[in-house]
């Protein structure tokens, strides 16, 4: 058995876990790829903190982190129209799962056609001339755009919460004359705290590695304006000269620390809920 | 009131894959025309890109399936110290994705001479620890009882995981395989990092060229976005089941 799990295990060995181990000892080496690298300790994520463009980058990508909540709430609202399983319902939910199932890339394109700058259908349309990607506002497209196509995702995950838990609990307060408040607070939360939880750690998790849609919307900019950290560490290792290896992989680093926090941040939420609180 | 907020999150959801087809279709007097599609799949080589992200998604998605379930199955089947540090090792990964290890990635790809070449970019994309995690979830719903008859009636381990254990977790086999290909065929930042060659462009890749070759002619530019989302959205809706079932137990989006 051992035998035909070790092509798997060689593909993971070379192209996931020798890459986390070398990230890391490169973030703590001077190199371009072209001469030998130079220990430089913890050099690279100092001059992280002093520049600022990575500090600009950082918070565009806290920008992005900053959609999850409404992200979060947006999805459930959607789960929570199309919960019945009606034929219509279960036709809707295929439609608005469509964004979520479309390439980041292909999402970005037609919602650059919406959205440029002169010809662009939304100016259009408005009789505006708005630089939705070329001015202050650049930012805002990327964030909307990353937010309508995580919409389907988490209403999925929420839907699929929803449909474990009986629909009992929320009939029977309705019946009792329970307003939307009430029916939410004591019967809908409960079914799917967790789930939120855990939509808003994946959701944080995915926004910090946002890039293709910047790459196809702004290209980064104006100025930098919507340049990620992603972006960031991308051309810090492909359209820099020398290439800044220890720069881009310390980025990395740093994403991740912060992805785990956001993933141990929802794990601690949820069990303190669940400890704390009486079960539905 | 509900079934007004329906349509109108269809709209917003729809509508602007609607703009683009329509703008696809049109010329700008407003006549239906094929000449923008045209453009986009010979000029902006999305013919081949096409091809050429079928086939890589198919690999992908066949590699994550047949390498990673054995180890997914050892997994679940083996409580010692191995498997532990396995499992670390499989949860390091998936913290340090490719987003923020691409450098040391492309460093191996470069090494194992598999630069701007397709299995360059299936390879990594197959090793996906993730995967092993979900597979291992359905691995762990069969039936215990029936594992240890199999024992009794004298079958191997390898037997066991073939004869029962594939079987009984074939739905999950699918799910990963559908989420798998769906992955590989939106991804973006790995092929572009790791191919030079314009044929050997990948949708994603071919289509953000296009966004500078075309960025005059949005009726092309719309021409090349519908091309790219008509498969992934068949494949979706052909396969709804599998892709609910995966992401309603928690499959991580790949």
């Amino acid at each position: 058995m051992a035998a035909l799990a070790l092509p798997g295990l060689a593909l993971l060995g070379a192209f996931a876990f020798a890459p986390a181990v070398r990230v890391l000892w490169l973030s703590f080496h001077e190199a371009s790829g072209l001469s030998s690298a130079q220990f430089v300790g913890l050099e690279s994520y100092l001059s992280l903190a002093r520049s600022p463009s990575v500090q600009r980058a950082a918070l565009c990508s806290l920008a992005c982190v900053a959609v999850t909540p409404a992200l979060v709430a947006l999805s459930l609202g959607l789960a929570l129209l199309v919960e019945r399983a009606t034929l219509t319902n279960r036709m809707l939910r295929a439609a608005y799962f469509i964004p979520a199932v479309t390439s980041t890339i292909a999402v970005g394109v037609v919602w650059r056609i919406l959205l440029e700058d002169d010809a662009g259908w939304v100016n259009r349309a408005l009789g505006t001339s708005i630089p939705w990607l070329t001015g202050s506002f650049a930012l805002g497209s990327v964030l909307l755009v990353v937010l309508w196509r995580g919409l389907g995702y988490y209403m999925l995950l929420y839907l699929a919460a929803l449909a474990r838990a009986p629909v009992s609990l929320r009939e029977a307060a309705a019946l009792d004359g329970a307003g939307p408040i009430t029916t939410f607070r004591a019967a809908i939360w409960p079914t799917v705290r967790s789930t939120a939880y855990l939509a808003a750690a994946l959701s944080a998790s995915a926004a910090l590695k946002v890039f293709d849609e910047v790459m196809v919307l702004t290209g980064g900019g104006p100025l930098g304006r919507t340049t990620t950290l992603v972006f960031l560490a991308y051309e810090s290792a492909f359209a820099t000269f020398p290439p800044r290896l220890g720069t881009a992989s310390a980025i990395g680093v740093i994403l991740s620390l912060l992805a785990a926090l956001a993933l141990g941040a929802a794990r601690w939420a949820s069990a303190r809920r669940a400890a704390g609180g009486k079960a539905p | 009131m509900s079934s007004f907020l329906r349509m109108i999150a269809a709209l917003l959801l729809l509508g602007p894959f609607a703009v683009a087809a329509w703008l696809a279709v049109t010329a700008p007097d407003g006549a239906i025309t094929s000449v923008n599609i045209q453009k986009a799949l010979q000029q902006g080589g999305l013919l081949r890109a096409l091809a050429t992200s079928a086939a890589v998604a198919a690999a992908v998605a066949l590699l994550q399936v047949t390498a990673l379930a054995p180890v997914a199955w050892w997994l679940a089947r083996s409580p010692g110290r191995m498997a532990a540090g396995l499992r670390i090792a499989l949860w390091a990964a998936i913290l340090l994705p490719m987003e923020a290890a691409f450098v040391p990635l492309f460093e191996i790809t470069a090494k194992l001479g598999l630069y701007n070449s397709l299995f360059g970019v299936v390879l990594p994309q197959a090793a996906a620890a993730f995967q092993v995690f979900f597979l291992e979830s359905a691995f762990r719903a069969v039936p215990r009882s029936l594992l240890e008859a199999a024992h009794l009636d004298g079958l191997g381990e390898a037997e066991i995981f073939r004869q029962i254990a594939v079987p009984l977790a074939r739905p999950a086999l699918a799910s990963a395989a559908v989420l798998g290909f769906l992955g590989a065929y939106g991804s973006f930042l790995w092929p572009l990092v790791v191919l030079r060659d314009a044929d050997l462009h990948t949708v994603p890749v071919a289509l953000a060229q296009l966004t500078g070759q075309f960025s005059a002619d949005l009726r092309a530019l719309a021409a090349g976005a519908l091309l790219a989302v008509i498969p992934s959205t068949i494949l979706y809706l052909l396969a709804q089941s599998s892709v609910r079932a995966g992401i309603g137990q928690g499959a991580v989006k790949g």
